[in-house]
């Protein structure tokens, strides 16, 4: 053969070994993204959680100015699961109806129980534990006048974190911390910067 | 007859046999058609089937997929990206703003209960000339300037308001939490500041504290209610004989955030029974003071008298915006500088200063409402 001794079309199929490789690279791949889209999942959801949270707060102050009436927001905790639910009070002081949905919290987020990081959660504060058909809760009250008949005289924390820093004492490194004053029902949000 | 078909085009084409010649590949001893196609790409397309005739693509084939492709995928991640962004602004906004209505639902809902429970006395205890009208309330609002040492103006922009209203807060919320009559004396202005007194302890110092314009209400509970205080004052009568309150230096938890970013509070007493058309404004420099002592006293007629109406008006830009232009400083901007000094001027202060903000690509929002006082019975007589 002149000058191209070699096949000009040579069949150029895979070899097992190349395929291997391919599937390997493939799978670090995978495996790489996996985790890293795991902890974006994960701050999402102390994200959100922490928003429905502030909203229900923010809310149930708009509306005890708004309607006039007091509205009392209701705290569970139990078997690892955290919800919320807002309640309009009569004129009387009995439980009128529920304002809004159930804010429920995802399950990897959980509210401390910590009594420096969210005091809202204590005795001190809130007064005792209530019960009801959903379970135990902690409960405050917005009035019409704008405060809260929440205790105390510092302002009222309550602190979200994931459910695997629940049982750390150090302060975890992915927070959301609501603050609620007293005085003026205003609720701020602090987290890592 | 296949292999002479192949030979056919190589001979027509020629390129890599003769470029093999003259230049021999530098990298291994590959030839260029064997390297090609162990990258699997043909060297070229053949028009005729030839039976070992691999069909691949061709490099400039892939080359153009990849392109097609990078540039989907730079649209779909610019497109997400801008969505994410906007509705990051837009929550933002939405947030911020929401907070600053609210907040001034609440000094216009509050101003409107303002009261100074006046009565008609002697004007004297000694030698009586005359009734006059009397109240130990008092109705006060000003640029925060004329509030005397400490109060300078880049730190507290704009005006204050001052006043006593039934409101019913309480510190003992166990025994006297019943009583939604009692009074409770109410202040609202804006201060620039760290937020570092008012956060909670516990939190770790990556948390650094921020700096912002934030809606102060002073509102001290009703066991506390001791009016504007003031120490140098004789029976905590004379309220602004120095014009120093005392609140903000010993007590200033009392004042406590209810919005950020918000930048200026306009307060603007007005008369609207004039028989011209517009309201009429009651000052000349914003300073209105029911007292007959202190801050431009006023005509005697018109002591202790709650203005009939009150403009107010808020100016609030959004969390986005208030991080790019504040930085963190703990030298406040100063956007309101020289405005709102003349009631006259409010209109035209007002477009300067949105322009100034527009200029400066800050987003924000103006609040404006008129506030009738309920217990206001104005007279000139």
């Amino acid at each position: 053969m002149k000058a191209h001794p070699a096949p000009l079309f040579q069949k150029a199929a895979m070899t097992l070994v190349e395929l291997l490789a391919v599937v390997a690279i493939l799978a670090i791949l995978i495996v790489a993204s996996s985790t890293a889209l795991t902890n974006v999942k994960r701050s999402a959801e102390l994200k959100t959680s922490a928003a429905q949270v502030f909203d229900a707060l923010a809310m149930a102050r708009q509306s005890a100015i708004a309607l006039n009436a007091s509205i009392e927001v209701r705290i569970y905790s139990q078997n690892g699961r955290c919800f919320l639910r807002l309640f309009r009070i009569a004129q009387n002081g009995t439980v009128e109806e529920q304002i809004d949905r159930i804010i429920r919290l995802p399950e990897s987020v959980t509210f401390s129980t910590n009594a420096t990081w969210s005091t809202l959660l204590t005795d001190a504060i809130t007064g005792p534990e209530a019960s009801d058909s959903f379970g135990t809760y902690r409960r405050f009250r917005f009035k019409p006048n704008g405060t809260t008949n929440l205790g105390g005289t510092a302002p009222a924390t309550i602190t979200l974190i994931y459910k695997n820093d629940s049982e750390n004492s150090s302060f975890p490194a992915n927070f959301f911390t609501l603050q609620i004053d007293l005085q003026t029902g205003y609720v701020i949000t602090f987290r890592p910067s | 007859m296949a292999n002479e078909n192949v030979n056919m085009i190589v001979g027509k084409t020629g390129v890599f046999g003769e470029r093999k010649i003259e230049e021999p590949s530098s990298l291994c001893n590959l030839k260029p058609d064997a390297f090609l196609s162990f990258l699997g790409v043909a060297p070229f397309r053949s028009g005729q089937m030839a039976k070992n005739n691999l069909h691949g693509f061709t490099i400039l084939e892939l080359l153009v997929a990849s392109a097609v492709f990078s540039l989907i995928l730079i649209m779909l991640l610019s497109l997400t990206d801008i969505t994410s962004r906007t509705w990051k602004e837009t929550t933002e906004k939405m947030h911020s703003f929401e907070e600053a209505r609210s907040a001034f639902d609440r000094i216009t809902a509050n101003v409107a209960q303002a009261t100074l429970n006046t009565y008609w006395d002697y004007d004297s205890p000694v030698a009586p000339t005359l009734y006059e009208r009397r109240s130990e309330l008092q109705f006060l609002c000003l640029p925060m300037t004329n509030m005397g040492a400490g109060f300078h103006e880049p730190i507290f922009p704009t005006h204050g308001i001052f006043f006593q209203a039934p409101s019913g807060a309480v510190a003992d919320k166990s025994t006297l939490d019943d009583l939604p009559q009692l009074l409770n004396a109410f202040g609202y202005f804006v201060e620039y500041g760290s937020d570092a007194a008012e956060r909670p302890g516990f939190l770790p110092p990556s948390v650094s504290p921020r700096h912002r314009y934030r809606l102060k209400e002073w509102k001290p509970a009703s066991e506390s209610f001791s009016l504007y205080a003031n120490t140098s004052g004789t029976n905590g009568r004379t309220y602004l004989g120095s014009q120093t309150f005392n609140w903000l230096t010993l007590n200033s938890p009392i004042a406590r955030t209810v919005a950020e970013n918000v930048i200026a509070l306009i307060v603007n007493p007005r008369n609207p029974e004039v028989p011209s058309s517009a309201p009429v404004p009651l000052t000349t420099d914003f300073i209105y003071n029911s007292r007959n002592n202190g801050l431009n006293a006023l005509d005697k007629s018109q002591r202790h008298q709650l203005p009939p109406e009150v403009e107010i008006i808020m100016v609030a830009i959004d969390e986005t915006s208030a991080v790019r232009s504040l930085s963190n400083s703990t030298n406040s901007p100063d956007l309101t500088a020289g405005l709102f000094h003349d009631p006259e001027k409010i209109e035209d202060d007002l477009k300067n200063l949105t322009n100034s903000l527009t200029a400066k690509n800050l987003r924000h929002i103006v609040l404006r409402s008129t506030v009738k006082i309920r217990a206001a019975r104005w007279s000139q007589d």
